[in-house]
């Protein structure tokens, strides 16, 4: 796959995916697909649909009747300037926003009216753009943390140290570290995550989401602030993560090469509103899309960016 | 790190294998054959308030989740034993259970106790429950002075000696001489003490290392993250409540024997501050940490007491000067402020140090820089102890009622 809208900055991109999906099949062995709970047979692929969505928060519209619909095993972007609801969304899909109108679905079930803990276990799985690992755990630790609702354990066993407990810890432990060698953290897994280099600890961020088996992986900015290897490392990581697991990815990202490089499809918000939904091609192309990024500067500049302004345009 | 792969208390006692935690148990095992009375019944007040430590850091500590509302279910435990084991008399009813039976369902009744509130200790997060659960002190003293035929009321009630089947903790009952030495009421609750206090380091040990522990640190450092990685947040701030609360109902059964009486000045909201004296001193969401806290925090009036007459400076309580109690008050009063200001981990960043220290220079640049980012990194807790200085102060009653 070629980046079509430019090189990845600073580096021959086809070479570096080429390298890191070799990578990624061969020296760290994919990790086979699990069945994400035992009870339930493997159920057919599951659409994610966002019908309707709007959030306010008092006067402010911060979603308005946002509809997108994620199809089974393709990388999905959501792009827009700052403050144009992407993360907003990732809320919602969550669940740590509520909706003041609107559903999401997984497949059949709904998922706007549920608690977080549940929306994990119906397999959405989410990396945080601001890492929000615990600091002194070892890296194995906090992909265990991935593994809570895979496991049974209750105060009582876990205090015990039942024979059960310890075997169910060692089972998760052994998937989790398969979890890490796959994303090439495997040297590190016994190591505190505060001493990882940003980009490892990026990498930890998604580990600990793929730890919950998701069938949706939501991943809030993977690339920001990484350099450029890190970057290309981490989008031929998420094709590989696509394709051996079979897990569908919807993401926020700023970088418009590594968007337009890995993405099937690309919805574009602007103020809470969805403006174009397409190919990477199609949405490279689409006028509004142009007007929201070049054209009025009101809707560049509203937040406090973490990414410049100016990227945008030197992007797109 | 080793992990344990033998199952059970086996496990969890290689799991401690570190040294100086066995020759610590091994010094405690041997002192009442050395020890006087004095020493001992100092130790089994320790111990009481180890377990009693051990369950706030669980709650504080761990979670993150702020309590001033510890001596109320320290005097539930107390109150529950007392009233279930003695024996009706003067306007005071009791059911006079056997001893054994008593505790057990006098930490269940502080679980239960921590179960009613536990909705509250669910929703609220960090600081505003340590304010939520201050009413539960004001609510608890108010009740140990009106309800009479249960507390005893105002003058409290006294509390039965422990026993087994066959087996009194007093000193008779059947009569005791282990290699020469007589083991009295003291020896015997000094092991009683160790026993329990060991068992509930253990469990919460093996709590932090499992799949509980990494919950509830996750609560603790980044509810959001938590929640969105598959635990309920809500239901694990309920059930730490709820296991902190059983480890104080434990620990006041301890202190009601520990005292013999129990009265309502003893669970007053000085004993909340100086739990978390404890838990700040020892290191928060350190087990051991807690537990050295206890000791100091417990031991040092006793210790300055016994010897008042010997230290300068100290004169009897009343007399104007400095008194036992307001030294040690002293004592760990500066003892807090130094170790928010030199070492947030408290006791528990210490003894890391030192374990540093003692491996010696010869460590490569490197390993330094490593144990550089693991000593920064400790921030989560690092914040939460300011915090909990600052609850201690902030909750501090200018005037402490002399015991």
């Amino acid at each position: 796959m070629n980046a079509p809208g430019g090189p990845i900055p600073g580096g021959g991109s086809t070479a570096t995916d080429e390298t890191l999906r070799s990578r990624a099949d061969g020296s760290a062995a994919s990790p086979p697909r699990r069945d994400r709970n035992q009870q339930s047979e493997e159920q057919a692929p599951q659409r994610l649909r966002i019908e309707g969505v709007s959030v306010t928060f008092g006067a402010l519209k911060a979603l308005s009747d946002v509809s997108i619909s994620v199809e089974p095993g393709h990388i999905h972007a959501i792009i827009g300037p700052n403050g144009a609801g992407k993360s907003t969304l990732f809320n919602v899909l969550s669940g740590l926003y509520s909706t003041s109108a609107g559903k999401v679905w997984l497949g059949n079930t709904e998922l706007t009216s549920r608690r977080p803990h549940q929306i994990t276990e119906l397999g959405i799985g989410r990396a945080f753009q601001n890492i929000a690992l615990p600091s002194h755990a070892t890296v194995a630790r906090s992909l265990m943390l991935g593994r809570h609702h895979l496991t049974r354990a209750g105060f009582l066993r876990t205090g015990l140290r039942l024979p059960s407990t310890i075997r169910e810890q060692e089972r998760h432990r052994a998937r989790v570290r398969e979890i890490a060698e796959f994303l090439g953290l495997g040297d590190l897994f016994d190591v505190e995550v505060s001493g990882l280099s940003y980009g490892d600890r990026k990498r930890v961020e998604v580990g600990r989401a793929l730890a919950t088996e998701p069938r949706v992986l939501l991943l809030d900015e993977p690339v920001a602030g990484m350099n450029a290897t890190e970057s290309s490392r981490m989008a031929g990581q998420l094709r590989a993560i696509r394709e051996s697991l079979g897990v569908t990815i919807l993401l926020v990202e700023h970088d418009m090469a590594m968007v337009m490089a890995i993405a099937d499809r690309v919805t574009v918000l602007d103020f809470g509103t969805v403006i174009a939904s397409g190919t990477p091609a199609e949405i490279q192309r689409d006028p509004d899309v142009i007007r929201a990024y070049l054209g009025s500067a009101d809707g560049i500049s509203k937040a406090p960016s973490d990414a410049p302004p100016t990227s945008w345009r030197d992007k797109l | 790190m080793s992990r344990a792969k033998l199952p059970g208390l086996l496990g969890a006692l290689t799991s401690l294998r570190r040294w100086p935690t066995v020759a610590l148990f091994a010094i405690a095992v041997v002192i009442p054959f050395y020890a006087d009375e004095f020493w001992l019944r100092t130790g089994f007040a320790v111990f009481a308030a180890v377990i009693g430590a051990v369950g706030l850091n669980l709650l504080s500590g761990t979670t993150g989740q702020l309590s001033l509302g510890h001596a109320f279910f320290l005097a539930v435990g107390a109150i529950s034993y007392s009233f279930l084991s003695g024996e009706g008399s003067g306007g005071i009813s009791g059911l006079g259970l056997p001893p054994l039976l008593a505790m057990i369902i006098a930490v269940a009744v502080s679980g239960l106790a921590g179960l009613l509130f536990s909705p509250v200790a669910a929703r609220v997060r960090g600081l505003y429950l340590a304010i939520a659960s201050l009413g539960l002190v004001v609510a608890g003293q108010h009740i140990l002075n009106t309800a009479t035929p249960l507390t005893g009321g105002f003058n409290g009630r006294s509390v039965p000696d422990f026993s087994l089947p066959g087996f009194s903790f007093s000193d008779s009952d059947p009569d005791l001489t282990v290699l020469g030495v007589p083991f009295g009421q003291a020896e015997r609750l000094w092991y009683l003490g160790l026993l329990l206090a060991a068992l509930s380091i253990i469990f919460a040990n093996n709590l932090l290392r499992g799949r509980s522990g990494v919950a509830l640190e996750a609560v603790r450092d980044n509810p959001l993250a938590a929640a969105v990685n598959g635990v309920d947040v809500a239901a694990y701030r309920a059930r730490a409540f709820l296991l902190s609360s059983m480890y104080a109902g434990l620990s006041g059964v301890l202190y009601a024997l520990s005292v013999g009486s129990v009265a309502p000045e003893s669970f007053t909201i000085e004993v909340s501050v100086q739990y978390l004296v404890m838990i700040v001193l020892g290191g928060l969401g350190s087990m051991g940490g807690a537990a050295a806290g206890a000791a100091f925090v417990t031991a040092l009036p006793l210790v300055l007491q016994q010897y008042s007459d010997s230290l300068p400076f100290l004169s009897a309580p009343g007399s104007g000067g400095v008194s036992y109690a307001d030294a040690a008050r002293f004592a760990y009063g500066a003892a807090v402020v130094l170790i928010v200001l030199v070492e947030p981990t408290g006791a528990a960043g210490l003894a890391r140090r030192a374990r540093k220290h003692l491996r010696g220079p010869a460590s490569s640049s490197d390993t330094n820089d490593r144990e550089r980012k693991k000593s920064t990194s400790r921030t989560s807790t690092q914040n939460s102890a300011p915090m909990v200085a600052a609850a201690v102060i902030a909750a501090s009653p200018d005037t402490i009622p002399e015991k």
